[in-house]
C-alpha cells in the first residue's frame, strides 16, 4: 500500500519536474512559429508581439509557392536516402573491425580515423572540391552521397563501436566456435543487438543531410538540383529577410525530422536487454 | 524485317542527336547572387536576352552565399561562364590573382561605348588602365535617412536634414528619449546600417580631409592627427547616450527583424540608396521618408560612395565571348527590371533615367555627382575589418584613437607589403 | 580479417580524405591566396601565427574558454535529461521528442531565436532571471558574457548527446536495478553503481566527441556577431575562416588548423589513454 502512494508521488514530482524543464526548452519554438503566422508589417513591431493578430496560415502556402518546393524536398529525399544506406551499412561494418577483432595497428588506424574529424572543414573544402572536379563530381549528388558508403561519418563508427564493446566477447567467443565466420556474426548477432546505436546513427545522418546547406552550397550548381537548405535561404535579400514566410518554411522543412524521430522511438521504448542469454 | 525496322530507327534516332548537336544552342552560366524573389527578377532579364539571342542560351543560376561559392569555383576550376561580383571594393583583391578576365580587349575590338554607365561604377571597375566589370547596379552609400513623423514630433522641420556635424549632434539629442538610464528612441547612431560597415565608415574620413589610403592603393595613411580626431568623433558620438545604455538598446535590432529605423526606435541612419526602397515601398508603405547626404564637419563637404555590382568573366570561363555579348546587353540601357521591381539602382544611366520614379534612382540620378571612389587597396579584407575593430576598441575604451589606429596602419601595411611582395615574383 | 571489415573506411580514406588533408598539411607551408598558385614559404606561417599574432592568441583564448564551459554544462545536462527521462510513464516519448527538437533546427533560423532569447530587455532569458530577482547581463553585447551566451546557445541543442545517453541507458538491464532494490538502494545508489559505471562507454563517446566538436565553434559566431564585440566571440575557426575567405590567406589558415589538429589530437589522446574508467564488457 505505502508503496504505491510513494510511487505516485515520485511520478507526480517526475511531471512537475519535466513539465517546468519542457516549458523553458519549447517555449523558444513558439517564438518560430509566432513569426511564421506574421503578416509583413506586424514584423516590425515594438515591442515585439507574441500571438499575431491576424494569424496569417497563408503563410506556409506562400513559403511553398516562393521556391520550388517538392523540387527540392525531392533532390533533398534522395540525398538523404542514399547517404542514410551508406552511412548504416558502411559504419556498423567498419566498426566491427575496430571493435570485434583484435589486429595489430587497429587502434593507430582508429585514432587516424578520428583525426580525419579534427581538421576543420574549412581548409579541406577547396582541395576536396578539386578533387571532386578532376573526377567530375561537380555539380552532381556524388559528393553529398558516395562518401557515406565509405564510413566518413567517423563519429558514427566510433558510436557504433563503443556499442559493439559492450556486447560480450562469450557470444562471439560461442559463434566462432560453433563455425561462424565474423561475417556472419556480425551480420546476425552484433547487428541485431545494437539496434539503439543504429537507429541513433541513422537518426543523426538523416537530420545532417537534410540540413546541410554548405555541401549542396558547394557542389550543386544548377537550381534544379539544389536543396531543401539552400532553398531556406531564398527568403533572405539586400532588404532584409522575409522573415515570416522563413519561419513557415523553416517549421516545413522540420516536420519530416519530427516524424522521423517520433517514430524511430520505438525502438528506444522498446528496450533491448542483453542479459536474455544466461551467464 | 524487324531488324529493317530496327535500323531505321537507330539511324533516325542517331541522325536527330547529331543534327540536335549541330544546331543546338550554346549555353553558357551566368550565376547571379540573389535568391527567391529577387532571383526571379534577374531571371525575366535573362529570359528577354534568351528569346533574342541567337547563338547561345543563358542558364541563370541563384547562388545563396556568392562570397564563398565563387571564390571556391575559382579556386577549385570550375567557374561560371559569368558572374555577378557583389563587392566592388574588393574588386582589386580578385584582379591581383588574376582571376577574372579583362574586358578592354572586348570593348576597344567593338568601340563599346562605356560613357552610358555611372562613371563613378565604372571606375571602381578600372584597374591598371584596363576596365574588369560592366557595372549592373550603382547603389550609394552611406546616405541619410531620417523619419519624417518623428521630426515634427520634436519640432524639427521634417524636410530639413542636419548638415553639419553639429546639427547633426542637436538633431540626435532632440530626438533621443532616455528614461532611467534607458533608451526608449536614439536619434542617431554610427553603429547601425550601412555607415556602421568598415568601408562606409571611411565617410566620416573623407568628410574632414583625411586620406585614407595612397593614390596607388598601396599606402595606408589613416593615421594623421585630423584622423584621429574623427575616430574620436565617431567614438564619442556612439558613446553619447551611454554605452552600456546603448548594447542594451542595440541587442534587440538582430538581423533585421526589428529593424530599429522602420519601427521608429531609430530617427535618423545611414544606409545604402536600396534601403529607402526596403523602407518606403516593401515593408511600411506609409513610412515618410526623408534623405540627403550625410551631414559633413561644416555641411560643405558633399561625400558619398557607390558600391555597385558589376558584371565579370571569371578566369577559367569557357564562353567568354558569349559572356562578353550577354554582359553588354544585361548591363545596357533597358535594364530597367531590378530598378523597377525591387529598386536596385542601374549602373546604366539611360536605364536610371527610365526608372526615376523608383525612388532609388531618384536618389542617385541626384547624387552620383558626389560619388568619391577610395583607391583600393590589395587588401580590403583586412583593412576593413581592421576598421571596425579599431572603431569598436575606442568605443570600449580598450585604446585610444591614436592608439588604434596606429595599429590599423601598422597592421594593415605589413599585409599589403607581403601581398606586394609576394606578386612580384 | 581486421582489415577487410575497415577496407570501405580505408579505401575512402585514401580517395576522398587523404589527399584534401595532406594537400592541406602542404599548404600550411605556403603562401596560397586561393585564388592564386600556392608558394612555398616553409614555416613562416607557423612564426607568424605564434610571434607577431595577438588574434590568433585571442582567438584560441575565446574557444578554450568555451570548450571549458561547454563539456561540464554539456555532458551533465544531456546526463540528467537522459536519466529523467529513462523511465516507461505514460508521455515520455513526447517529452523526449521535445528535449530533442531545438537540436533539428539550425544555421539562420536558430540566430534569429537566440537574439531574441537573448535580448536585455525583453529577452526570454532575462526575463526568467528576473523572475528570480536577477538582473541579467547584456550577453551578446558584452564582451564579459558573449561567450557564455554561446555556451548557454549550445546546451538548447542538447538532444544528440541525450539520445545517445538514452540509448546507452537503454542496455541496461532491468534486472540490476531490481535486484538492487531487492537489498534496499535509493535512486542515488542506483545512478552512482548502477547507471554511472555501465553509462561509461557513451559518457566516454560523448566526452571525446564534444570535445572534438566544442573546439571548432564556428557558425552561429559567424552568423550572429561575426566575433564582436571587440573580438570577444573570435574563436579559433571563425577567425580561421576569415583568413582564408575574406583575407585570401588560406596558406596561414592551413596553418592554423594543423595547429588546432595538434591540440586536439593531443587532447583525444590523452583522453584515451586515461579511460580506464569506461568498462565495457560485463
Amino acid at each position: 500500500m505505502n508503496n504505491r502512494k510513494i510511487t505516485i508521488v515520485n511520478n507526480l514530482i517526475w511531471y512537475i519536474i519535466i513539465c517546468v524543464l519542457v516549458f523553458i526548452f519549447v517555449f523558444p519554438l513558439l517564438w518560430i512559429f509566432s513569426t511564421a503566422l506574421k503578416t509583413r508589417d506586424q514584423l516590425f513591431v515594438y515591442p515585439p508581439v507574441l500571438i499575431p493578430k491576424p494569424v496569417a496560415w497563408d503563410n506556409f502556402k506562400k513559403a511553398i509557392n516562393a521556391i520550388p518546393f517538392l523540387l527540392y524536398l525531392k533532390n533533398t529525399l534522395i540525398i538523404v536516402v542514399f547517404s542514410l544506406l551508406g552511412d548504416i551499412i558502411s559504419s556498423s561494418f567498419v566498426a566491427y573491425g575496430f571493435s570485434r577483432i583484435d589486429w595489430p595497428g587497429r587502434d593507430i588506424l582508429f585514432l587516424v580515423l578520428l583525426g580525419t574529424m579534427m581538421i576543420p572543414y574549412q581548409v579541406t573544402l577547396i582541395p576536396l572540391f578539386i578533387v571532386y572536379r578532376m573526377i567530375g563530381w561537380v555539380n552532381t549528388f556524388f559528393p553529398l552521397t558516395v562518401p557515406s558508403f565509405f564510413a566518413t561519418a567517423a563519429f558514427h563508427v566510433f558510436l557504433l563501436r563503443q556499442f559493439y564493446h559492450t556486447i560480450p566477447k562469450d557470444l562471439s567467443d560461442a559463434a566462432y566456435i560453433d563455425g561462424c565466420s565474423d561475417l556472419r556474426i556480425w551480420w546476425k548477432i552484433i547487428l541485431p543487438l545494437a539496434k539503439p546505436a543504429l537507429v541513433t546513427v541513422g537518426i543523426f545522418n538523416f537530420i545532417n543531410h537534410w540540413n546541410d546547406f554548405l555541401g549542396p552550397l558547394i557542389y550543386l550548381q544548377e537550381d534544379k538540383k539544389y536543396t531543401l537548405a539552400i532553398g531556406l535561404y531564398a527568403f533572405r535579400n539586400e532588404f532584409g529577410t522575409d522573415w515570416n514566410l522563413m519561419m513557415a518554411a523553416a517549421i516545413l522543412m522540420v516536420i519530416p525530422l519530427v516524424a522521423l524521430f517520433l517514430s524511430a522511438q520505438k525502438v528506444f521504448v522498446s528496450g533491448i536487454t542483453l542479459t536474455g542469454l544466461k551467464g | 524485317m524487324k531488324r529493317a525496322v530496327f535500323l531505321g530507327i537507330s539511324v533516325l534516332l542517331m541522325c536527330s542527336i547529331l543534327v540536335s548537336f549541330v544546331f543546338a544552342k550554346e549555353t553558357i552560366t551566368f550565376w547571379v547572387p540573389a535568391t527567391g524573389e529577387v532571383y526571379k527578377v534577374y531571371k525575366e532579364a535573362v529570359d528577354m536576352f534568351n528569346a533574342k539571342s541567337k547563338n547561345f542560351q543563358v542558364e541563370a543560376v541563384s547562388i545563396p552565399d556568392m562570397e564563398r561559392k565563387l571564390l571556391v569555383a575559382v579556386a577549385g576550376g570550375a567557374p561560371p561562364d559569368v558572374a555577378v561580383h557583389w563587392n566592388p571594393m574588393a574588386l582589386r583583391e580578385w584582379i591581383d590573382r588574376d582571376s577574372i578576365l579583362p574586358l578592354t580587349p572586348f570593348i576597344k575590338e567593338e568601340k563599346f561605348d562605356t560613357s552610358k554607365y555611372v562613371p563613378a561604377c565604372l571606375e571602381q571597375a578600372t584597374f591598371y588602365g584596363q576596365i574588369w566589370g560592366l557595372p549592373l547596379t550603382s547603389s550609394l552609400k552611406p546616405m541619410f535617412y531620417w523619419n519624417k513623423d518623428l521630426f515634427k514630433e520634436v519640432g524639427l522641420n521634417p524636410n530639413l536634414g542636419p548638415k553639419t556635424w553639429k546639427d547633426l549632434l542637436t538633431y540626435s539629442d532632440k530626438l533621443t528619449i532616455k528614461k532611467d538610464g534607458k533608451i526608449e528612441r536614439l536619434g542617431f547612431t554610427p553603429l547601425w546600417g550601412h555607415i556602421a560597415n568598415g568601408a562606409e565608415t571611411l565617410v566620416w574620413f573623407v568628410q574632414s580631409g583625411v586620406k585614407p589610403v595612397s593614390d596607388d592603393g598601396n599606402k595606408i595613411t589613416i593615421n594623421t592627427e585630423k584622423a584621429v580626431d574623427v575616430l574620436q568623433f565617431i567614438a564619442d558620438l556612439a558613446n553619447r547616450y551611454g554605452r552600456e545604455a546603448y548594447q542594451a538598446f542595440s541587442s534587440q535590432f538582430g538581423s533585421g527583424l526589428n529593424d530599429p529605423f522602420l519601427t521608429g526606435r531609430l530617427a535618423m541612419a545611414g544606409g545604402s540608396t536600396p534601403m529607402a526602397v526596403r523602407g518606403v515601398l516593401y515593408y511600411k508603405p506609409d513610412f515618410k521618408l526623408g534623405y540627403s547626404l550625410m551631414p559633413s564637419p561644416t555641411g560643405k563637404e558633399l561625400v558619398v560612395f557607390t558600391q555597385g555590382s558589376s558584371m565579370i568573366i571569371p578566369k577559367g570561363s569557357k564562353h567568354p565571348k558569349e559572356a562578353w555579348e550577354f554582359i553588354k546587353w544585361y548591363s545596357g540601357p533597358q535594364q530597367t527590371h531590378l530598378s523597377a521591381k525591387i529598386g536596385y539602382n542601374s549602373g546604366n544611366i539611360l536605364a536610371l533615367r527610365k526608372t526615376a520614379d523608383v525612388i532609388s534612382s531618384k536618389l542617385v540620378l541626384n547624387y552620383y555627382k558626389y560619388v568619391v571612389n577610395i583607391p583600393q587597396t590589395p587588401a580590403q579584407g583586412v583593412f576593413f575589418d581592421e576598421i571596425v575593430r579599431a572603431r569598436n576598441a575606442v568605443i570600449y575604451g580598450q585604446m585610444t584613437a591614436k592608439q588604434a589606429l596606429d595599429s590599423l596602419v601598422q597592421k594593415v601595411q605589413s599585409e599589403i607589403d607581403k601581398i606586394l611582395a609576394s606578386q612580384k615574383k | 580479417m581486421g582489415l577487410f571489415f575497415i577496407s570501405p573506411w580505408l579505401i575512402g580514406f585514401l580517395l576522398f580524405t587523404l589527399g584534401p588533408i595532406i594537400f592541406s598539411f602542404y599548404l600550411s607551408f605556403t603562401d596560397y591566396q586561393v585564388i592564386a598558385a600556392p608558394k612555398w614559404i616553409g614555416i613562416e606561417n607557423y612564426r607568424e601565427l605564434i610571434k607577431s599574432d595577438p588574434l590568433f592568441w585571442k582567438s584560441l583564448y575565446n574557444t578554450l574558454y568555451y570548450v571549458a564551459f561547454r563539456i561540464p554544462t554539456g555532458i551533465l545536462t544531456a546526463l540528467s535529461l537522459a536519466i529523467l527521462l529513462n523511465r516507461k510513464l505514460k508521455g515520455v516519448t513526447i517529452f523526449r521528442s521535445l528535449f530533442y527538437f531545438p537540436s533539428l533546427i539550425s544555421g539562420v533560423v536558430l540566430s534569429v531565436i537566440w537574439l531574441w532569447i537573448l535580448a536585455p530587455e525583453f529577452g526570454l532569458l532575462n526575463m526568467v532571471l528576473s523572475f528570480f530577482k536577477l538582473k541579467g547581463p547584456l550577453w551578446l553585447t558584452d564582451p564579459a558574457w558573449a561567450k557564455l551566451a554561446f555556451v548557454i546557445m549550445a546546451l538548447w541543442s542538447v538532444g544528440p548527446q541525450m539520445i545517445i545517453f538514452l540509448a546507452g541507458l537503454q542496455d541496461i538491464p532491468e534486472q540490476l536495478y531490481e535486484s538492487a532494490h531487492i537489498d534496499g538502494t535509493n535512486w542515488w545508489q542506483d545512478i552512482r553503481y548502477i547507471t554511472l559505471p555501465l553509462l561509461t562507454p557513451s559518457i566516454f563517446y560523448n566526452i571525446v566527441v564534444l570535445v572534438i566538436g566544442a573546439f571548432q565553434v564556428f557558425t552561429q559566431a559567424f552568423i550572429m556577431t561575426n566575433g564582436g564585440p571587440v573580438d570577444s566571440t573570435l574563436f579559433y575557426v571563425l577567425y580561421l575562416y576569415n583568413n582564408g575567405f575574406r583575407y585570401f590567406k588560406m596558406g596561414y589558415a592551413s596553418s592554423m588548423a594543423w595547429i588546432l589538429f595538434i591540440i586536439i589530437f593531443c587532447l583525444t589522446l590523452i583522453q584515451f589513454r586515461f579511460s580506464s574508467w569506461v568498462h565495457y564488457e560485463r
